[in-house]
């Protein structure tokens, strides 16, 4: 009687072992198959998440923009922090506040970039001639970096393959900026242009420094990445070629097109935050929808 | 005795774990085909690119993965139906119905046409399939582009090259292949994909109202148009738009630019709207 009683206990615990171990599969199933769900997941995530990253091709750091969060409705905008993000609420569009080790913002016209002296000029003034076009009240940010690389030009130094005369230069000796810029552009003032036109032609006039134009299918926005050579140059006092970086993004806003150009001048005794205060200065840029 | 022999109870939990061990092994395969079929659903849709014109016209659609295909699959194309170009790298769908023949060509002879001067890069291939018969228009200097007059210097220019106005130009629907070897643009300073749309978007007269070249790829897509108002077509007043498409694509030895030129014409059939997809459509670069 015992061993019929202990037999058929022995049963019991063998099927509830083996209901256990079906158990047990169906969970490791079901959390595999939600694994597999989340994975996939993630991947769409990442196929929409529209980050792109362009780097220099002779650099190892590449400068990412996520052209999925530059759009910001006033808002959000609006509840930024004031000591981080400076809100240009007529103008549509927000940037960051300065870092330490780099100036104040500068509040200009886009005009003002003509009568800058002394210093590397931005490819912007080659949009126009000269001033006096429907251009020149634009307005225009730019934050700098507050040490400047002085670059000599010299008997032999070339600017992109191209040769420049020192003698025609008002100085020889120039100060060139690591610093991001951004133009505001209203559309009725410039009507020659759509938001293509106007990154075409940015990358039109860095013909041969171009690396990379990105414009994805459901995006209203352009990067393009520019590597911009300069060689037999002194910086320092020291012969040395030079490559500068710049990157430009091409958004619009309902009235007006951004144009944001970021400037990288490599400096061998430089900062190591001047790369990351740029990637950060791009970050915080939006257009207010 | 009863150990040998295994009750009907343990049988049956036996069955019930096979069971359970399929409807694990059924649910993973199921979710694993799901997230392929995902997958596969979103990379083709990432892939299946349709460029429309502005003010709602014409819309082409761009399978960007299949633009480029091996040496073996070009092969195996139907000749019949395919022009398969092995020296210079690409395929493009033979003439349909109702088509000019294939037209092959050099751009010194391309801008000849145009009363213009080749100064470099002269005898890079052109391929060429046009519909019917031009449209001919009459401009002058009263002639607005895209919304604006065109600038003195031009119409100097275009008295100088063509005589005083009115003058005439023809307009086809066609598709333009151009193929420029790496080698020979050099000279232009052409280094990569981006200097060679730059280079040519250089020479474009008209709106750009959409451009597509997504992060890493080899291509890009640029649709555009031209307005002209003020003309005059068969002696009557007229306003017309060309729409264009080109495709830019980059290859081991040469970069590739297909031109889709557009213009609705009256009595015109539908169906060279749709001939010029399939052209666009069908077009492939040999890897």
């Amino acid at each position: 009687m015992d061993d019929k009683k202990q037999q058929h206990q022995e049963s019991s615990k063998r099927l509830a072992i083996i209901g256990l171990i079906g158990t047990l599969l169906t969970v490791c199933g079901g959390m595999a198959g939600a694994l597999i769900g989340g994975v996939t997941t993630i991947y769409k995530t990442e196929r929409e998440a529209q980050k792109i990253a362009l780097s220099a091709p002779q650099g190892d750091q590449p400068l990412t923009v996520d052209t999925r969060q530059i759009a910001i409705n006033t808002a959000d905008a609006m509840s930024l922090n004031p000591s981080d993000y400076l809100v240009l609420q007529n103008l549509g569009v927000v940037m960051a506040q300065p870092r330490p080790g780099w100036n104040q913002v500068e509040e200009m016209l886009y005009q003002d970039l003509f009568f800058e002296e002394g210093t590397g000029l931005s490819p912007l003034i080659l949009f126009s001639t000269w001033v006096r076009n429907n251009w020149d009240d634009q307005p225009l940010y730019r934050i700098r970096n507050a040490e400047p690389v002085m670059i000599q030009f010299i008997e032999g130094s070339t600017e992109n393959g191209i040769q420049v005369d020192p003698t025609q230069l008002n100085s020889d000796t120039l100060a060139y900026y690591s610093q991001m810029t951004i133009l505001a552009l209203a559309k009725d003032d410039a009507r020659d242009f759509t938001l293509y036109e106007l990154a075409l032609k940015w990358g039109i006039l860095h013909q041969g420094g171009v690396n990379n134009i990105v414009a994805n299918r459901d995006s209203q926005y352009v990067v393009e990445q520019v590597s911009w050579a300069l060689k037999g140059v002194r910086v320092e006092g020291h012969e040395a070629d030079l490559t500068l970086q710049r990157w430009a993004l091409f958004a619009e806003g309902p009235a007006r097109y951004y144009i944001v150009e970021v400037d990288y001048v490599p400096a061998a005794n430089q900062s190591a935050t001047v790369w990351d205060d740029l990637q950060a200065y791009l970050d915080a840029f939006r257009v207010i929808q | 005795m009863a150990e040998q022999k295994r009750s009907p109870a343990i049988q049956t939990a036996l069955i019930g774990l096979i069971g359970s061990v399929l409807t694990v092994v059924g649910g993973l395969c199921g979710a694993t085909v799901t997230s392929i079929t995902a997958i596969y659903g979103l990379e083709r849709q990432n892939q299946q690119i349709a460029v429309a014109a502005p003010t709602g016209r014409q819309s082409l659609s761009f399978d960007t993965g299949s633009i480029f295909i091996s040496r073996q699959e070009a092969a195996a194309l139907d000749p019949n139906t395919y022009y398969v170009d092995f020296e210079h790298g690409f395929v493009l769908h033979r003439p349909i119905s109702g088509w000019d023949p294939l037209e092959e060509m050099t751009v010194e002879e391309q801008l000849a046409e145009e009363n213009a001067t080749c100064r470099a890069v002269c005898d890079q291939p052109v391929f060429r399939i046009g519909y019917g018969e031009p449209i001919e228009i009459d401009s002058d200097r009263q002639t607005m582009v895209n919304g604006q007059p065109v600038p003195s210097d031009l119409l100097d220019l275009s008295e100088q090259l063509y005589g005083p106005p009115p003058w005439k130009v023809s307009y086809y629907s066609q598709v333009i292949v151009n193929v420029f070897e790496k080698d020979a643009v050099q000279v232009l300073g052409i280094r990569n994909l981006p200097d060679m749309i730059l280079l040519m978007m250089r020479f474009y007269g008209g709106r750009v109202n959409r451009m597509i070249s997504p992060e890493g790829s080899q291509f890009a897509i640029i649709q555009g148009s031209t307005t002209y108002d003020g003309i005059r077509v068969d002696g009557n007043p007229a306003t017309m738009t060309i729409d264009n498409w080109l495709l830019f694509a980059e290859a081991k030895s040469a970069f590739y630019i297909v031109e889709i030129k557009y213009t609705v014409q009256s009595g015109q059939s539908l169906l060279v709207w749709d001939d010029l997809q399939t052209y666009m459509e069908y077009f492939r670069v040999i890897q």
